[in-house]
């Protein structure tokens, strides 16, 4: 499988001096789901904005063969959609459906195309009753979504997550999952959650303190608990928690 | 957080609500150009009624235009008083004639500054209460307002949700640590205050950054189909009528 993103030596420093992001290289195949792990502070939402040029460090990363710098801004956000951990600082105009067109708009849609695949999204993503409310109006679930079809509408050919589970009752993450699967686009999880990035990612990178620990499948991850625990991400005290109640994990 | 303030009856459904954002603001700039040319008081009580009928055709709560009217009236009358005694001043011989003068020049100064302020209000009201603030923008950049003007305009309508979202949550995390509802000590105003503001620019940061990465460049793109519609030709010919008919009146008088 080709790449889509490739990510050689990249650095970044925050104005204050902290160094969010030291070395990192990465490889990213065209169509899987690739997850990124790290605790809080790792640099997990730093290195996802670098992913359509919001922020620019040193390095180098190549988007479907094209560089991530200012002059290939406009195209490099068309084919790198970022979805935002709160949905409440994606969603700005006054109803949803304003907020799914502003993309399109930008993009250079005509009002036409922009009615007929904004309309398009909402069937498809079970939000039509939604489009003309207000993003202020909606529970946070519907918000994760609405935030969501933002993105998808523009059509990119990769899509960023950031937290796409985070304050999520289980009903909404099995339903974000399930569209997150459904995607016929590569697709990058930023998360802090382990057991769900591990269920449904293709390969995982493990982030900790702005460097990538490691890359691998999610059972090398999932096998490796000596790496997880350093890095803070140490899932088996939560399967020590159910074991009380009859359930083995690995029996199970 | 669920605030409505701005656009608490631009969702209703009326023939005012349903005509093109722009026969909205055109009509409403002249109508405001006429009523302040008019004085004499039966061509202003034409164009009030126009105004109040258009308010109940609007179906938005008679309350709200009441609420502003009442918040007017101070100055309204204030500002009149003010003409009043510079016309006295004027024609310091009217006021000391008879009581009969006096009420003349009271009826023929002050009751039409009222009445234009109070027309100018229902009709201003009337339209930002039945046109989305978004569709008033679109039309005023139509209408070729300056685009500074409309995008700094949207700007400000983002944001301000966003400063109160973040009011709403700092007050909340105030009161759930303090038993009595007001701030009791000056010092923690400063504290909330500057708390509000590096909360609410951290999250302007963000917003920013999620309008730049769906392509943003400086511009609110348009998000809205409009086109005249035969309503907007009726509300045009009504406007003429009511214009001509008190032309008519004026001249009979």
């Amino acid at each position: 499988m080709e790449n889509v993103i490739e990510i050689s030596n990249l650095d970044y420093s925050y104005p204050d001096g902290h160094r969010a992001l030291s070395g990192i290289n990465l490889e990213i195949k065209k169509g899987e789901i690739f997850g990124i792990i790290g605790p809080t502070g790792a640099g997990k939402s730093t290195l996802l904005q670098h992913l359509n040029g919001l922020l620019l460090g040193n390095g180098e990363i190549i988007i479907d063969n094209l560089r991530v710098e200012k002059k290939n801004e406009k195209a490099i956000r068309e084919k790198v959609g970022i979805v935002f951990q709160n949905p409440d600082d994606q969603l700005f105009c006054p109803t949803v459906f304003e907020d799914i067109a502003f993309g399109l708009y930008n993009m250079g849609f005509t009002s036409r195309e922009v009615e007929e695949k904004v309309t398009a999204i909402l069937e498809k993503m079970n939000l039509s009753r939604l489009r003309e409310l207000s993003s202020h109006h909606l529970s946070f679930g519907e918000k994760k979504r609405v935030a969501l079809a933002t993105t998808l509408v523009m059509n990119p050919q990769v899509i960023a997550l950031d937290e796409p589970f985070a304050n999520l009752d289980y009903g909404n993450i099995m339903t974000v999952i399930d569209m997150i699967r459904q995607l016929p686009i590569t697709r990058i999880i930023i998360s802090q959650d382990i057991l769900l990035a591990l269920s449904i990612c293709n390969r995982i990178a493990l982030l900790d303190k702005g460097k990538i620990i490691t890359v691998a499948q999610p059972e090398v991850i999932a096998a490796n608990t000596h790496i997880l625990k350093n890095a803070g991400l140490d899932y088996t005290p939560y399967l020590q928690l159910i074991r009380p109640w009859g359930f083995d994990f690995h029996k199970n | 957080m669920k605030h409505d303030f701005i656009d608490k009856y631009s969702t209703l459904d009326s023939s005012v609500h349903r005509l093109d954002p722009r026969t909205k603001v055109l009509f409403s700039l002249l109508f405001l150009v006429i009523v302040t040319s008019v004085a004499s008081i039966p061509s202003l009580a034409i164009y009030l009624l126009f105004a109040l009928v258009l308010v109940i055709i609007s179906k938005v709560p008679i309350h709200f235009f009441i609420e502003k009217i009442m918040l007017i009236t101070p100055l309204a009358f204030l500002f009149s008083a003010f003409i009043y005694i510079s016309y006295l001043i004027e024609h310091s011989r009217s006021f000391s004639i008879s009581m009969f003068s006096i009420h003349y020049s009271v009826l023929d100064t002050i009751v039409p500054i009222v009445m234009k302020i109070y027309i100018s209000v229902l009709i201003v009201t009337l339209l930002v209460s039945s046109t989305r603030f978004n569709d008033l923008l679109w039309a005023l950049r139509k209408l070729k307002f300056p685009s500074i003007v409309t995008t700094l305009s949207k700007l400000v309508y983002t944001y301000i949700f966003l400063f109160i979202d973040e009011m709403h949550r700092t007050m909340r995390a105030y009161r759930s640590r303090t038993p009595i509802r007001r701030i009791s000590r000056i010092k923690a105003y400063g504290s909330i205050t500057a708390g509000i503001l590096t909360r609410s620019m951290n999250r302007s940061e963000y917003i920013y950054k999620a309008m730049m990465s769906r392509g943003f460049s400086g511009e609110f793109p348009e998000c809205r189909i409009n086109r005249f519609k035969s309503l907007d030709i009726i509300a045009l010919f009504l406007f003429l009528a009511i214009i001509i008919l008190e032309k008519f009146i004026s001249w009979k008088m």
